[in-house]
């Protein structure tokens, strides 16, 4: 029979229980191998500012696609993502730097998880089966000299850089002379306001920043000194910590994000008379500047696989070649259009665009893509406005053609 | 004194030549796809909302120098370089390393 003393003993006990629950350790999450991952798999590496786009296009295709696969992405800077695909040279096993370890990205098939989840990568290094990078392969210092072999590299949507200030920070403009110099001497080029060599942010040889801007101010990436950033966050906080003279580099895929943390400054390059800003006006979306050739500091978002070595113009993998063809825009992702997702995701669909350039080196020219998609962009950026005729279900138009269920004049 | 008939028929053909001439030249000026030189640059760093006169290129462009300078509404930016004299001559070529 319970008494009033073994209930009191029996509440001690449950406490006591329920306190030591609390008190022990959590279980610490351990990530599963990305290599128990069931069905279709593929393995990306990904350039920073194409982070957002994956992360769309990623989750449609395993959650929302008839062919799911299982994409799993580590961000690594632009030019590491092609070095570990253009140095896999040798089948079954990882050739020097190819091949990438640690912690990576995937999406689980649960739509209730809001963000990817993490899976390690083999120790002693994964494969790679496509690269993201938002410069040319010989752009990166590893094939500046020797350009790679046996890589197909497609170019995609345009990536702009911007430099950025503290939103405190007094200037408006920087122009490519005072950049060379303030990139190449800090501090002792006496250039206000940019008076502090610490607050000068830098992300390496490596970063497609760094690499586009290079020519434009005639200093060699490998020639730049600064304060080492390890992200892009790093550099967000290094700017509030010097509202004067912090200066940076940074895309605006993830600029236009986080527009209240910063000021972003209107460049002026060598022989241009005045300076511009990415965006038409400051507080736009729409890249006019970058899509009509006023603001040269972009890089095309490139899509990089091992060649086939019997047929030099078709991809090794099967699965690379599907995801290159989603993520260029050709083919869909979950009956979505990833060029729409390209526009959500702050980069400029290359149909968008009216100049080009075939190298990150060489100038700008006029260009007319076949498919030009100007009033698809202006309608779906931040802020966009329908200024031209809709055609859903591809009726015809008044005028223009109808492409994306839009009267494209051009 | 009256002058000669040759001299005067000598006299219209070369106001009419140089009629002429002055005609093409004004022609070849407004045909030209840049605009009047540029405005003093604002030492404020100031604004100008694509309306203040610059030296810009109005027709088709063909080559980056035209796509650079080519006149917009777009927001832009006309100060004085910051660099002080002691650190670079603009008058210079930037050093190439």
């Amino acid at each position: 029979m319970w008494t009033s003393a073994h209930i009191t003993r029996l509440r001690l006990l449950l406490t006591t229980a329920a306190g030591l629950a609390v008190l022990a350790p959590a279980p610490v999450a351990v990530a599963a191998p990305c290599s128990a991952i069931a069905g279709a798999v593929a393995y990306v590496a990904v350039a920073p500012s194409a982070e957002a786009y994956v992360e769309k296009v990623t989750s449609l295709l395993r959650r929302n696609d008839s062919t799911p696969i299982a994409v799993v992405w580590q961000v690594v800077p632009a030019c590491r993502a092609v070095e570990v695909v253009a140095k896999d040279s040798i089948p079954g096993t990882c050739a020097e730097g190819a091949c990438l370890t640690g912690k990576a990205n995937v999406w689980t098939q649960d739509p209730k998880d809001r963000s990817p989840g993490t899976c390690d990568l083999a120790t002693t290094g994964t494969k790679i089966d496509l690269a993201i990078a938002d410069v040319f392969p010989q752009t990166c210092p590893a094939f500046s000299v020797t350009p790679p072999v046996g890589i197909l590299s497609s170019p995609g949507p345009v990536s702009p850089y911007a430099f950025v200030m503290s939103p405190r920070a007094t200037e408006s403009a920087i122009s490519a002379q005072e950049a060379h110099f303030v990139y190449r001497l800090g501090q002792q080029a006496e250039i206000r306001p940019w008076l502090n060599s610490a607050s000068i942010w830098v992300l390496g040889e490596r970063d497609a920043g760094q690499l586009l801007l290079a020519p434009r101010i005639k200093l060699p990436a490998a020639r730049w000194n600064g304060k080492i950033a390890a992200s892009y966050n790093e550099v967000f906080t290094g700017l509030q910590a010097d509202p004067i003279a912090g200066l940076g580099l940074l895309p605006t895929t993830v600029i236009d994000k986080r527009r209240t943390e910063v000021r972003t400054l209107a460049f002026q390059t060598i022989g241009q008379h005045g300076a511009f800003f990415p965006d038409g006006k400051q507080a736009r979306f729409d890249k006019a500047n970058v899509r009509d050739g006023h603001y040269p500091l972009w890089g095309y978002l490139h899509m990089i696989v091992r060649a086939n070595p019997s047929m030099p113009t078709v991809p090794l993998s099967p699965v690379a070649a599907r995801l290159t063809d989603v993520f260029l825009g050709k083919a869909m992702a979950g009956s979505q259009d990833p060029t729409l997702l390209q526009v959500q995701s702050g980069l400029v669909p290359a149909c968008a665009m009216h100049v080009s350039r075939t190298s990150d080196t060489t100038p700008l020219v006029p260009s007319q893509p076949k498919d030009a998609c100007p009033c698809f962009f202006e309608t779906n950026m931040p802020g966009g406005k329908l200024l031209c005729s809709e055609c859903p279900g591809g009726i015809a138009c008044a005028m223009g053609t109808c492409r994306r269920n839009y009267c494209e004049v051009e | 004194m009256r002058r000669s008939l040759p001299a005067r028929v000598l006299s219209g053909t070369l106001l009419l030549g140089l009629t002429v001439l002055l005609g093409t030249l004004r022609c070849a000026e407004s045909t030209s796809p840049w605009t009047e030189e540029d405005l003093v640059p604002q030492r404020d760093g100031s604004v100008d909302g694509g309306e203040q006169d610059w030296r810009c290129f109005m027709g088709m462009p063909k080559v980056e120098a035209e796509l650079l300078d080519r006149c917009t509404s777009a927001e832009r930016i006309d100060r004085m370089s910051l660099i002080p004299p002691k650190t670079w001559d603009p008058k210079t070529p930037l050093p190439e390393l």
